[in-house]
């Protein structure tokens, strides 16, 4: 199977991956070869750094999502029969919303959006940016107005971070926890709370000592205030993790030749297996392989007596360009056959299930329509092929 | 070299922060400092170059001689600092044990990125028998950007958050070292090529206007040596060799990578000049090496790169 007809497939493509393997170039990337096979297609990216904006052409992106002008695509030189849309979501206001939508009343919204607490929490809470994507993802796909749409998840210490984070959510939300929170407040006050274990004494007198009891307050108060929420919100999160793991949705790993993943590829499969999101396809981005023959010649004595017999013959007496071709070629020979080892390794973990495309690096940045289109027909082979 | 003793390493996602890291705390090494790495966060790209045969933790392990590591985590700096201010051990480990502790940690916003930096700032405290602190440098990998603003921010926040009560004291004291120019300085990795030079330049706008945090270097890695003068030439020459030619092949070969490298150089030295003249910060390019296991020999021709010249105060 090819990475185009595994596109094909699915109307959701989660990209996962570290930062810094050009997995938002990667997202864009197969969103406009979907648009251009005729989808209607969709990229949402949480990139704070606005990086893809820039290679789509526009200065910012809305979190609602925005539709390419065609215009550009066709000045781009591209034939996109499809439509082709890009959103980036914004954390904070997806939040608010979120609360909007669940909350029972206005009051009650009101009261958990200015609570310091959540403030700060729905900013900084780990995997909470993660969840919003998803939450997000989740809307986009309801609303049916897309055919495909590809997500480009927060750039991650690892790529499993992003799948855990549904799971720390509903954690944080779960209920017998928040009980200890919410009580205290609801009914006589701390002093009431601190009698009930030995544990909970010590820990809240610690919180008190350290944060004033204001902060505790406000965290009660968000609690109390969620209370009303939970069962729809519960009931969400249960919607969200089936969109995840339906038939609909692949997920994409994006990795460079240089990453700490290429050592796990098998580890990486396992887990996401157990997770039920299993991983249906590797970009392996941004290889420098060289030709056969370019790597036949590898005694550098015998390749610098080559060269400088080509530079003598062609008038050109000057050791030290003899010098600097070979130390170029020989770099260039070490990196090549360091990808290969290391893409053999990775290769070797995984399933044959897996879809695996290489993708060289491209001799200029992705950074507009146009080299996006150049890096289109390298990652999908030209075009989708249907599936048997 | 920069002489101030807390130094912090940020930038995006795979420019190289680790190396970079790895390579000013040996460079300060050779100078004779006495210098403490840190390894802020979940991951472990230090102490896999540095020390990949021993197990770091939060206790500052020497590596090699000068040379200490420590991987500072939010979750074990809270732990630690319960430790310090409640002896008794019993009691801790109940409260250790509990899923209410469990379940605070994760919750408490910004909790864990406090910890950790308070952690650093703990380690900057201690001192030697004849009074002088007991490192000479404390160098920071804080991983990307993002993670790593976050970070250095935090005890700002919570001193603002938290207006009174033992968070608010102990923050403020954080957040003044932090901002301090004569002890702390947060330099920023970028390679040359668009999206991390852009970030790189969001970076440094934010850790000077919003965050106020002294900037020090800006490190360009990966960056290419130029090519020597004819290059293009002797390139030029080598695509009109016959293939039939005894050379032939070799010359295909030979021209296909060098002109590859030509024009990497070029698309290189046109961006770095741009993002030069716009930060009006000191830059130091660092070259682009290429190993088929990057270890311990690449980190010190990096390091050797950045010294050997004595640590002076940069203006």
């Amino acid at each position: 199977m090819s990475l185009a007809s595994l596109i094909a497939e699915h109307r959701i493509v989660v990209c996962v991956g570290s930062g810094g393997v050009g997995k938002t170039t990667v997202a864009a990337t197969l969103a406009l070869h979907a648009a251009t096979e005729g989808r209607r297609a969709m990229v949402l990216t949480i990139d704070p750094a606005r990086r893809l904006a820039q290679s789509l052409g526009l200065r910012e992106l809305e979190s609602k999502g925005q539709r390419i002008d065609p215009e550009l695509l066709r000045a781009a030189g591209l034939d996109v029969r499809g439509t082709l849309s890009a959103g980036m979501l914004d954390q904070k206001s997806a939040w608010d919303e979120f609360i909007a939508r669940h909350a029972p009343s206005e009051a009650a919204c009101r009261t958990i959006l200015e609570n310091e607490f959540y403030q700060q929490m729905s900013r900084s809470f780990a995997g909470s940016t993660e969840y919003m994507a998803i939450e997000e993802l989740c809307r986009i796909d309801e609303s049916g107005e897309y055919d495909l749409i590809v997500l480009d998840t927060p750039p991650t210490g690892h790529a499993l971070d992003f799948l855990e984070a549904p799971q720390r959510l509903e954690d944080f939300l779960d209920r017998s926890m928040i009980g200890w929170f919410v009580r205290p407040y609801a009914a006589v006050g701390w002093t009431a709370w601190k009698t009930a274990s030995r544990t909970a004494k010590f820990l809240f007198e610690r919180i008190e000592q350290a944060t004033g009891v204001e902060t505790l307050r406000q965290i009660s108060e968000f609690f109390v205030a969620m209370e009303a929420m939970f069962d729809g919100i519960a009931e969400r999160s249960r919607r969200v993790r089936a969109v995840l793991k339906s038939e609909r949705t692949a997920f994409v790993l994006v990795t460079g030749p240089d990453e700490q993943v290429l050592g796990q590829g098998e580890m990486l499969t396992e887990k996401m297996a157990a997770l039920g999101m299993p991983l249906r396809g590797v970009v392996l981005n941004r290889l420098h392989p060289l030709p056969d023959a370019a790597m036949e010649e590898d005694d550098p004595a015998r390749l610098r007596e080559g060269v400088h017999a080509l530079l003598e013959a062609s008038g050109i007496h000057d050791r030290a360009l003899t010098e600097w071709l070979v130390k170029n070629h020989t770099v260039a020979q070490a990196q090549a056959r360091a990808e290969a080892i290391r893409r053999e390794m990775f290769e070797s973990g995984l399933p044959e299930t897996v879809v695996l495309k290489g993708v060289p690096e491209l001799e200029a940045d992705v950074h507009d329509l146009a080299s996006l289109a150049r890096l289109a027909v390298l990652i999908c082979d030209g075009g989708a092929t249907p599936s048997a | 070299m920069d002489p101030r003793p807390l130094q912090f390493v940020v930038g995006k996602g795979g420019v190289g922060k680790s190396t970079i890291t790895a390579a000013i705390a040996i460079a300060y090494v050779r100078a004779g400092r006495r210098v403490l790495a840190i390894e802020l966060g979940r991951r472990e790209g230090l102490s896999r170059l540095l020390a990949p045969s021993i197990a770091t933790g939060a206790e500052p392990v020497e590596v090699r001689p000068g040379l200490w590591l420590a991987r500072v985590q939010g979750d074990d700096a809270l732990a630690e600092y319960l430790e310090m201010v409640v002896p008794i051990r019993r009691l801790l480990n109940i409260v250790f044990a509990s899923r209410m502790y469990r379940y605070f940690v994760a919750a408490a916003p910004g909790l864990k990125e406090l910890m950790a930096i308070g952690k650093i700032w703990f380690e900057r405290q201690k001192k030697r028998e004849d009074g002088r602190p007991l490192w000479d440098t404390i160098v920071v990998d804080a991983g990307a950007s993002g993670q790593s603003l976050q970070y250095l921010q935090m005890p700002a926040a919570a001193a603002r958050t938290f207006r009174k009560g033992l968070v608010h004291r102990e923050s403020e004291r954080v957040a003044a070292l932090l901002s301090d120019a004569e002890t702390t300085a947060v330099h920023v990795v970028a390679i040359p090529e668009d999206m991390p030079l852009t970030e790189a330049r969001e970076v440094l706008a934010r850790l000077a206007n919003e965050l106020k945090l002294p900037v020090g270097t800006v490190y360009l890695n990966r960056t290419r040596a130029g090519a020597p003068e004819g290059a293009t030439i002797a390139v030029d020459a080598l695509s009109r060799v016959s293939s039939d030619s005894p050379n032939g092949a070799l010359a295909t070969a030979v021209h296909a990578t060098a002109t590859r490298s030509l024009a990497w150089i070029r698309l290189q030295e046109d961006k770095l000049d741009r993002f030069e003249r716009g930060v009006s910060r000191r830059c130091v390019r660092l070259p682009l090496l290429t190993a088929e296991e990057f270890g311990l020999a690449e980190i010190e021709q990096l390091a050797d790169a950045l010294g050997p010249s004595p640590v002076t105060r940069t203006p």
